[in-house]
């Protein structure tokens, strides 16, 4: 438990300090995707991992970080709210409460990464003034790892220690009928993050394929890897055809 | 700032034997810009450090011994600067050729180098949010998600590669068309119909994934059932009778006029909480 808990602290230390940005893209913005399975493969239940990773996954999967500002934290709510909902072993439904509650609250911490790391861009520009090049590394990368430790890593370690076994006693207290309605809301809430994902991706001329898309897995219950392929080759003809449209414009 | 100048200050400096750039310097920027371009993101200058961090071996190979040309070459990258991480490579690469001119050609003013990153910073951040964010990722989280739901672990592994693949590929691409062919020609490639047909191909496959998810990924139906005259009659088989998934698909259009509208995100989680808990409780959802 300790063990388990530092690992995942750590995982969401370096997430928002030194990661390598080409690796954010998938394990900062897939944040509860791969917790899913990391949690699994610790907790020795990968299967139980993978679909409590996908469950809240599909509710953050339309919060983008465009801008800096977001609404919830999916990087906490992926890290802290999965591995203490799957110690807890509660129902993925439940899972998507208690992660976008954490990421909700998790949101003051970004804000406040960005402004304290403003910090040293002065002391950069002293080590600019001397021609020290080494110096630009050190605040770039190496300073921001104390504060982002203060502010991810400390938290996240308290709230996955102690926060798993009073999830798992609220558990027992919490009456049936709420339980049953939170898996209810946990069956509702990928409803928003698919909402926001069709904000970004809305176009009228477009909508014929989301109707495609919708009956060849309602009627047809194909799994959305062969919709992807049907797709992908639709893709490939407007191409096609647009960039000869084009060539004669 | 057109092409010929461009091209006519390159040629000049190679012909002067100014001290010229090595593919290395030029790799070790680029991949000092696509793994720390963001680490030290901050409110003032927001990529500011990262991008005068990317131009550090730039910057050591022309200015080796000289204290004078660093400093106020990091003082020019030190400046405010935000762009999208993997399209934005284009401009670190522009901007380097434009460094290796300029330790040569005291002509290339700060001006010009500045003024680059300026005009292309947010037209690239642009295009690059909507490809990267909205298309790639939501097409390849769409899959991992529907493979890991069925218990499978390429799920995650798929989404973690396939995305790492398009990041590095497509900013080391950049970079280096940036570096070799200047601002001119990157703009002309973001004016140029490519671009637009390549975005809309991606949202059409983007969208009828989106179509697909509605259907398999928002689980809630209806538990309803009543005996009338003897029979008992299941709400969820007559809806499905009509159109299979209508009530996750119901739930998707409810949510998604509202987010259009712009009410806030917590009031539309709190209402949903309220109609799970209170729809379940009535024996109506679940």
């Amino acid at each position: 438990m300790f063990l388990h808990a530092l690992v995942m602290a750590v995982i969401v230390w370096i997430n928002n300090c030194i990661c390598p940005m080409w690796l954010k893209w998938s394990v900062y913005l897939g944040s509860p995707l791969i917790a899913g399975a990391i949690n699994g493969l610790i907790l020795g239940d990968l299967q139980y991992g993978l679909v409590f990773g996908a469950t809240i996954m599909m509710v953050f999967m339309g919060i983008s970080v465009v801008g800096g500002a977001v609404p919830s934290d999916v990087n906490l709510a992926g890290y802290v709210g999965v591995t203490v909902s799957m110690i807890a072993k509660v129902d993925p439904s439940i899972g998507v409460t208690v992660s976008a509650t954490l990421g909700a609250l998790g949101a003051i911490a970004n804000p406040l990464l960005m402004t304290l790391n403003s910090m040293w861009v002065h002391r950069a520009d002293k080590y600019a003034e001397e021609g020290n090049t080494n110096g630009i590394f050190y605040m770039n990368v190496l300073a921001p790892m104390g504060i982002a430790f203060v502010l991810y890593f400390i938290p996240s370690f308290i709230i996955i220690y102690f926060g798993a076994p009073i999830l798992d006693a609220a558990m027992a207290v919490i009456p049936a009928w709420l339980l049953t309605g939170f898996v209810t809301v946990g069956k509702l809430l990928p409803a928003l993050g698919l909402a926001l994902l069709m904000q970004l991706l809305f176009k009228k001329a477009m909508l014929p394929f989301f109707m495609f898309g919708f009956v060849m897995s309602a009627y047809l219950n194909l799994g959305i890897v062969p919709i992807a392929i049907i797709g992908a080759g639709i893709a490939v003809l407007h191409y096609m055809y647009s960039q000869k449209g084009g060539a004669q414009a | 700032m057109t092409t010929t100048k461009e091209v006519n200050a390159a040629t000049e400096t190679k012909d002067s034997g100014g001290v010229r750039l090595r593919k290395e310097d030029l790799t070790k920027s680029w991949l000092r810009w696509v793994t720390f371009g963001q680490a030290g993101y901050n409110y003032e200058r927001m990529q500011g450090l990262g991008f005068c961090h990317s131009m550090k071996p730039i910057i050591e190979r022309l200015y080796p011994n000289d204290k004078q040309g660093r400093s106020s070459a990091m003082k020019r990258h030190l400046t405010y600067y935000n762009t999208e991480n993997n399209w934005g490579a284009a401009i670190a690469g522009i901007v380097a050729s434009m460094e290796e001119d300029r330790a040569s050609d005291p002509s290339i003013n700060d001006e010009a180098i500045n003024g680059v990153k300026m005009a292309l910073m947010g037209p690239l951040a642009g295009i690059g949010d909507t490809v990267t964010q909205s298309l790639v990722k939501t097409i390849l989280l769409g899959i991992g998600c529907s493979l890991a739901m069925g218990g499978n672990i390429l799920g995650p592994i798929l989404f973690l590669v396939g995305m790492s693949v398009y990041t590095l590929l497509l900013s080391h691409q950049a970079y280096f068309i940036g570096y070799k062919s200047g601002k001119a020609s990157v703009t002309n490639i973001l004016r140029s119909g490519t671009i637009k047909n390549v975005t809309e191909a991606l949202g059409i496959l983007g969208i009828l994934v989106l179509g697909a998810m509605v259907a398999s990924n928002i689980g809630v139906g209806t538990p309803f059932s009543t005996v009338v005259g003897g029979m008992e009659i299941n709400l969820q088989s007559i809806l499905d009778s009509i159109l299979p998934k209508m009530i996750p698909l119901a739930a998707f259009l409810v949510t998604y006029r509202f987010v259009v509208k712009g009410v806030k995100l917590t009031v539309i989680i709190a209402a949903m909480f309220i109609v799970g808990i209170v729809g379940s409780l009535i024996g109506l959802l679940g």
